[in-house]
């Protein structure tokens, strides 16, 4: 055995232990205790929690009309994942690799559905943070909540979209669980040589090809047993009985290691659809329609929690 | 632990066993005994506030009504207040301060130098339809102007009826970022942006608001055929940096609950032993007895200290190191959590329009005037590392202005606005007319709540309540901290509330204290501003720290934790209700002033509310 962390120096029995090496072997391991670096304090990182999200609102600020929209909507914080409306090249592909593969690969149409316009486009909700110093991205985990009825045939919740079909019932050539496959998680770091080149990003971390089984969530028994608040502890409240389900998409102890001075981009994609079919497009307020669908812009069917987990090293004084 | 001290040698000296003995055995002394931050390089902690403003219109940075000075802004405070085991009623040298370091500040403007229009407030919303983006010449548009001002907090100081006691006076920093330093020319971006603030110590007893607005949003500017196309920001972030001093760890003492019941915090210290050579016994390397000092065996003692890297703090499952010796293991930190913020301010003639889910509205089919549903909305956070939920604050924010020009009364939500006040209606002065109103209904009740959560997908789903606490106009004093009026000009100190005619004083923000459970309310705390249970400890289990101590329950008690160490998730509901009605409805009253809530009640100002999740997170290394 011998010395290998503090001091090079090495005491040998039968050799005379000398001053100057009893000296240099006593102030490296006073030094070394006297101000404790990284590599022995090594418990030196701390968790940052970033918590971001919204209630989206409903397209039809008139929800009495249930003829589908007439007005322009806002679509901030999503917005197109590719914007043919501009001229620059960059600008046309905003999310690398992506090509959903749950819709487009339902071939199969009926005789209503001849115009199929899938895949043309995607949605992005871009969150981004600077990272002064070096940092270790453990979790990005995104949870789309609704509040679905109990009973869809006659919704009480707002939110009637259970994801399985993209509406409460199939819709035609869909199978079950192809709008959750095309969400899509992406951990984006812009190049530390040339930051400000949107082409030149690095893609640390890309998840998609969810499954609806898995990630489908219902997130209480029923409002009456989780926490407080919940709508059911309201005294003097209609009978109002919503479940809080949602979907949970995430990646979970990633460990992607981000340079010092780096911008981090978080992406969450969601699939575009639409089609000819008039049940399939902005009808879910119509309460007689069978068909809830996930429709071109489906961003506007849920609210948004997104949790970012980070390592930081502690700094000096 | 003061530094251990050296000893020189001199050339020629005779070595005594102290200059052997002595240094050695402070070093292992030190080792059992705890190391201090003072003897560690790496001494203090980042630690991040986070803000995010999903969608800004430009309204909300336009001009006001009735000639106010100060333009319409969006802005939130902030408390980082002493933890539970620091807590004091003044702050004194022992205090631990946050530092204020640097900020960074995103957008999102698409790939490149886009920015997105605000078709609800433009003229021309056809052709510039909202979200769209283009190729921007005019990066003016993005110019920024943030600031962080301070005040005295009410609590300390009293709630006054003047408005000026209200606002933030003192500006601890501020700049002006032009829009050209978010992208620049044709192909690049500088987005997000850092911005180095230097060394601003936070005082815990004062409250900070971050003031953030964007004038040239609404300026916008003018197209080939004459319409005025505005801006707005997407997915504003705004990240504050700052550093914490390193803080021990809760255990026992803290009373912390849900903590694991075999790693309650108590360190373990090591025992390491080294040789103390006696006078006239030879000094060896290796051989011999403890007697002969045993230089090179000692040093290997030490050595194989450092190579173990001195664990610390916990690993991701909540486990102790087996022993420790640093004696600060922890830092602050904080959750931001935002609430509410995907929309405009949300007044009470909204509640039949805006549509938000957990929202219950009227439907066509409903015939009820006025609609008893609620306002919901929730966040889930997951967890990671283990910490503590020492405090709990939330911001309600009421801010909400008005303008009208020759053409419309905004926001303008692309030809349909709002009702508008009457101006034959007393005692509302003009340019006051449509602004927010602080809801003063009694039956308006607040409730907000933190918890904890296991089992997600799966069949047995749990939740453990962290904290809670519901209020109504009349009870809001039992939990309030401060006030906050955002404008900086008397008399009316902008145009955030229609102030005149609300009883309950001149503001636009309030700051609650949501008490950690057992929850019981009143009386002047111990721990933070007012009573409530001891720190909450909040992390994944494994087989040796599933078991956790007991926790409070709402309104008193204790009880073992539901979620049985096997937390995952944390959840933030706010939910606001009326049992008369949230909506304004449509009775055969006034069509304007109407009970409970007049048709600009506001119960989400500008840019949403937030809740802040304070506590203690501990140290860990990257590989656990």
């Amino acid at each position: 055995m011998s010395n290998r962390k503090i001091t090079d120096v090495q005491f040998e029995d039968g050799v005379v232990i000398s001053g100057r090496h009893l000296q240099q072997a006593l102030d490296d391991t006073i030094d070394t205790f006297n101000n404790l670096g990284p590599d022995i304090d090594a418990s030196s990182w701390v968790q940052l929690q970033t918590s971001i999200g919204y209630t989206e609102r409903r397209w039809d600020w008139d929800q009495k009309s249930a003829t589908g929209p007439t007005e322009v909507i806002h679509e901030a914080p999503f917005m197109p994942g590719q914007d043919t409306t501009v001229t620059n090249p960059v600008d046309a592909i905003r999310v690398k690799g992506y090509t959903p593969l749950g819709i487009i690969v339902q071939p199969t149409l009926t005789s209503t559905d001849t115009t199929i316009n899938y895949g043309d486009n995607c949605w992005v909700w871009e969150a981004s943070i600077w990272c002064q110093e070096p940092a270790t991205i453990n979790d990005i985990d995104v949870h789309l909540h609704c509040d679905i009825d109990y009973n869809p045939a006659t919704p009480d919740g707002y939110y009637s979209d259970n994801w399985q079909w993209g509406g409460v019932a199939p819709n035609p050539d869909i199978v079950s669980g192809d709008w959750v496959e095309d969400v899509t998680l992406q951990v984006v770091v812009d190049s530390p040589l040339d930051p400000q080149d949107p082409t030149q990003t690095s893609l640390e971390s890309n998840k998609t090809q969810f499954s609806v089984d898995s990630q489908y969530c219902n997130y209480s028994k029923d409002w009456s047993n989780d926490m407080l608040p919940s709508p059911s502890s309201i005294v003097g409240l209609p009978g109002i009985d919503v479940r809080l389900w949602g979907l949970n998409v995430g990646a979970r102890n990633m460990g992607l290691s981000i340079p010092a001075r780096s911008r981090v981009r978080f992406i969450i994609v969601l699939p575009d659809w639409s089609n000819s079919n008039a049940n399939n497009r902005w009808t879910e307020l119509n309460e007689t329609s069978a068909y809830f669908s996930w429709p071109s812009t489906p961003w506007r069917y849920q609210g948004y929690s997104m949790t970012i987990n980070s390592l930081e090293r502690r700094l000096s004084k | 632990m003061p530094k251990i001290a050296k000893r020189t040698l001199t050339r020629g000296q005779k070595l005594s066993v102290q200059d052997w003995n002595t240094p050695t055995a402070a070093v292992a002394g030190a080792i059992n005994g705890g190391i201090d931050p003072q003897n560690q390089q790496l001494s203090v902690a980042p630690f991040s506030l986070t803000l995010n403003f999903p969608r800004l219109p430009a309204y909300a940075f336009g001009p006001v009504d009735g000639g106010d000075p100060d333009p319409a802004l969006v802005a939130v405070p902030f408390i980082l207040p002493p933890l539970q085991d620091d807590w004091t009623d003044t702050i004194t040298d022992q205090t631990p301060l946050p530092i204020l370091k640097s900020a960074s500040i995103s957008l999102d403007t698409g790939m490149g130098n886009n920015i997105v229009t605000d078709a609800f407030d433009s003229d021309d919303a056809a052709t510039h339809p909202q979200g769209s983006s283009f190729i921007s010449d005019k990066a003016y548009i993005y110019d920024l102007n943030v600031a962080i001002k301070e005040k005295d907090q009410a609590i300390i100081y009293g709630f006054g009826a003047d408005a000026s006691a209200n606002v933030p006076r003192k500006t601890v920093w501020e700049t002006s970022i032009s829009g050209l330093a978010l992208f620049n020319d044709t192909v690049t971006r500088f987005n997000p942006l850092y911005l180095e603030i230097g060394n601003v110590v936070i005082n815990p007893k004062k409250t900070y608001v971050l003031y953030i607005s964007a004038p040239q949003l609404w300026t916008g500017y003018q197209d080939d055929s004459g319409h005025t196309i505005r801006g707005m920001l997407s997915n504003l972030t705004v990240r504050l940096n700052f550093e914490s001093p390193l803080l021990t760890r809760d255990g026992a003492n803290e009373n912390a609950q849900n903590i694991p019941n075999n790693a309650t915090g108590a360190m373990s210290l090591p025992s390491v032993a080294v040789d103390t050579a006696t006078s006239n016994s030879l000094i060896t390397a290796r051989v011999g007895t403890a007697a002969n000092g045993r230089v090179q065996r000692n040093l290997e003692i030490l050595d194989g200290v450092a190579l173990d890297a001195m664990p610390s703090g916990r690993d991701i499952n909540g486990v102790q190191p087996v022993t420790e010796s640093i004696t600060s293991p922890a830092a602050y930190t904080v959750i931001a959590v935002p609430l509410f913020g995907g929309w405009n301010d949300i007044r009470s003639q909204d509640i039949n329009t805006v549509g938000l889910p957990y929202f219950v509205q009227r439907k066509p089919s409903d015939a009820s005037d006025q609609w008893p549903g609620y306002l919901l909305d929730r966040r889930v956070i997951t967890i990671g590392q283990p910490f503590t939920i020492h405090n709990v604050l939330f911001v309600h924010n009421y801010y909400g202005h008005s303008f009208r020009n020759a053409t419309s009364r905004y926001p303008w939500y692309q030809g349909t606005p709002r009702t508008e006040w009457p101006a034959s209606i007393p005692p509302v002065p003009p340019g006051q007319w449509d602004s927010a109103i602080v809801p003063t209904s009694a039956n308006f009740t607040t409730a907000v709540g933190v918890g904890i959560l296991n089992g997600l997908r799966t069949d047995a789903k749990n939740y453990q309540q962290v904290a809670y606490a519901s209020w109504t106009p009349d009870t809001k004093q039992n939990l309030l901290i401060d006030r906050i009026k955002l404008g900086g000009s008397a008399p009316l100190f902008g145009a955030g509330t229609r102030t005149s005619i609300s009883p309950l004083g001149p503001y636009d923000q309030e700051i609650f204290q949501i008490p950690v459970v057992p929850n019981i309310i009143g009386g002047g705390g111990t721990r933070s501003y007012y009573d409530q249970g001891g720190p909450f400890y909040v992390g994944r289990g494994n087989l040796s720290t599933y078991q956790r101590n007991s926790v409070g329950i709402v309104g008193g008690g204790t009880r073992s934790p539901l979620t049985a160490g096997g937390e995952t998730q944390i959840e933030v509901r706010c939910l606001m209700y009326d049992v008369a009605g949230l909506n304004a409805g449509s009775t055969s009253e006034d069509p304007i002033i109407r009970n409970p809530n007049p048709t600009d009640t506001c119960y989400v100002g500008m840019g949403g509310c937030f809740l802040y999740i304070i506590g203690k997170a501990e140290n860990i290394t990257t590989y656990k």
